[in-house]
């Protein structure tokens, strides 16, 4: 349904470091991601967590470090890291003046529109429900849909997102957990910072970040033991 | 970017109707506060008119007030005329000296004095002031003149019609200085660069508009979405090419907007100029020229708004300082009153301003005395404010995690 299937790859992100001042927000970054894998990136508020996903976008530059996709440095190679990476920042990255279509329009030719609201990820996102109604007058779980919409217009590889679920209700975060899970199957990578325990099954490998540092995390489903090691 | 700027400029033309609502809500909302404020309070009549008493032998004055448009002359002892002036109800009053006209035609110097409160600064004491001193100078130097000729006609021994041709000369005289049409129109020319005062204060007024034309579009320019912009980031829409595609839909519907205002004033002006010298013969295609001529000030003038809403990009705090600005900038660099009421150092702060530096430039274009140097001062400015907007911008972007 996501009409596209993503070659074997793998990613790695070595040394990543982030000073804000005297502040060091990030410190040695490193994990590797196969593809059809979903990274969960967990941590408290201020943890660097959006940091981390800003540097990988190519919004934040970072103090040192590498993104390696194959050969390539995503960091450095602006044109690759725009074809392979698609972001959904944590607020929507709407314009909230016009309609689901016109936001779209930015992202999709009119065609490309067409087709995916027929049987492809616009579909399955639910977006021709609300095809004409304007930003402002959505719920939060349409705009999230939205977005996520816009983010994979461009088929990418690689899936940032910055806490998708945030304030959604169950429906909404299932409708997008079903769609994470297709993108997934269809070998895409996903890095997906978040608060929600509700997102951790879908994610197969969990880390979490505090004060600066990256430290593999082991989620058995125990909620408190996981709160205290934020 | 294409489609990014199409869908900037579709948003706002989108908003186009709000934003023309909360423009003619605020214009409204100044106007009536402005008029409250000027109004008469005794209400007899409803032009504004300025009032001064005259003491003394008043006849000469009221062969002056027949033709007054502006001013009104009311006869009144001393002592009224000094209660008058602390009650604020007349904004001066002249002394005119016993035996004054027979003064002038005997060539005494017997001068009238003008008395006025020390805080009666503004347009209509300005314009008083200037009256009387231009009447003074003229008297006292056209005096000079028909005494030297008696001495000349006395030298040459013409001395049976010496007394006649002064005698002519001093009526003449006296009906041409006393014409107070002529006077006026010699005091309003050349109130600052070279416009009337009627023509300083359309372009005063538009300025200002185009000053207060921001908090309109608060909608259009405030509360950026920031995600939006590091989404675009993130697929190779550069910074500088997403400021550029929002500044040129808000200058797009800017231009509509004063290209309309324009339209107006040229359909008006073409019917009644109001006796503003430079509204004559103005039609709607000269107007609209004015709009394009000055379309360096606009650039920089909306250039300016965008970076003071880069700057404070909440609502309430952005409409606040757009106010405080426009209404600020405004007064200082003469929109309200011709700055030369205030003092030197201001003066010469008001010129450098940004603010100044535009009214001026209006003004010149107007007047037709524009200079190369007035275009560089505003193109310098209209580089520095997107220069400023796009760090700022920039900073926004990366720095909203810290």
């Amino acid at each position: 349904m996501l009409g596209f299937l993503v070659k074997e790859i793998s990613m790695k992100i070595e040394h990543i470091k982030k000073n804000y001042g005297n502040k060091k927000v990030l410190e040695d970054i490193t994990f590797e991601v196969e593809n059809g894998q979903c990274i969960g990136l967990l941590g408290g508020n201020g943890s660097g967590k959006s940091t981390l996903l800003n540097i990988l976008s190519g919004i934040l530059r970072s103090d040192g470090g590498f993104f390696m996709m194959e050969e390539t440095d995503l960091l450095k190679n602006e044109k690759i890291r725009a074809e392979k990476l698609g972001y959904v920042p944590q607020n929507t990255p709407l314009i909230e003046e016009l309609t689901a279509y016109d936001n779209l329009r930015l992202w999709y030719s009119k065609q490309d529109i067409k087709k995916e609201l027929e049987c492809g990820v616009l579909k399955m996102l639910g977006i021709d429900e609300f095809i004409k109604v304007p930003v402002y007058k959505m719920s939060g779980g349409m705009k999230k849909r939205l977005a996520i919409g816009c983010a994979v217009s461009h088929k990418p590889e690689i899936l940032l997102l910055d806490e998708p679920s945030a304030a959604l209700d169950l429906v909404c975060k299932e409708n997008i957990g079903n769609y994470l899970n297709e993108y997934k199957k269809n070998g895409g990578i996903i890095i997906l910072a978040t608060h929600d325990v509700l997102e951790l099954p879908l994610c197969d490998k969990l880390y979490i970040l505090k004060n600066g540092i990256l430290k593999p995390y082991e989620y058995d489903g125990d909620v408190h033991r996981l709160a205290g090691s934020l | 970017m294409k489609m990014y700027l199409k869908l900037q400029l579709k948003k706002a033309f989108k908003l186009y109707p709000a934003i023309i609502l909360v423009t003619i809500i605020t214009l409204t909302s100044i106007a009536a506060t402005c008029v409250a404020l000027l109004s008469n309070s005794d209400g007899k009549n409803n032009q504004q008119k300025i009032t001064i008493g005259v003491v003394g032998d008043a006849d000469i004055l009221y062969d002056i007030a027949q033709s007054g448009l502006y001013i009104d002359f009311v006869d009144m002892t001393e002592e009224e005329a000094q209660y008058n002036l602390k009650m604020r109800k007349i904004n001066g009053y002249v002394r005119i000296p016993p035996r004054f006209i027979q003064g002038i035609y005997y060539g005494r110097n017997n001068p009238a004095q003008y008395i006025m409160l020390n805080s009666g600064g503004g347009v209509g004491t300005l314009l008083v002031k200037e009256i009387v001193g231009i009447v003074s100078d003229m008297v006292v130097e056209t005096q000079n003149g028909i005494y030297s000729l008696q001495v000349i006609e006395e030298d040459y021994n013409m001395d049976e019609k010496v007394y006649e041709n002064i005698n002519e000369l001093n009526f003449s005289y006296m009906d041409f200085t006393f014409t107070r049409d002529e006077v006026f129109k010699i005091d309003l020319l050349g109130v600052t660069d070279r416009l009337t005062m009627g023509g300083y204060y359309v372009v005063g007024i538009l300025f200002f508009f185009m000053l207060i034309w921001s908090i309109s579009c608060n909608k259009l320019l405030g509360g950026r979405n920031l995600s939006l912009s590091r989404a675009l980031n993130s697929r190779g829409i550069s910074v500088i090419s997403q400021l550029v595609c929002e500044y040129l839909s808000y200058l797009a519907v800017t231009l509509v907007t004063l290209l309309g205002i324009a339209f107006i004033m040229g359909t008006v002006a073409n019917i009644n100029n109001f006796g503003i010298y430079e509204l004559e013969g103005m039609t709607v295609m000269t107007a609209i020229g004015y709009i394009i001529k000055i379309l360096p000030v606009i650039i920089m003038i909306t250039l300016m708004q965008m970076m003071f809403y880069e700057l404070v990009p909440g609502t309430v705090g952005s409409i606040l300082m757009q106010f405080i600005l426009a209404v600020g900038l405004g007064y200082v660099s003469g929109c309200f009153y011709p700055n030369y009421f205030f003092p030197q150092t201001m003066q010469d702060i008001a010129s450098y301003l940004p603010t100044g530096v535009g009214f001026s430039y209006m003004r010149k274009t107007m007047s037709e005395t524009l200079e190369f140097s007035d275009f560089l001062y505003v193109s310098v400015y209209a580089v520095l404010f997107g220069f400023i907007t796009f760090i700022v911008r920039k900073r926004r972007i990366v720095g909203d995690e810290k």
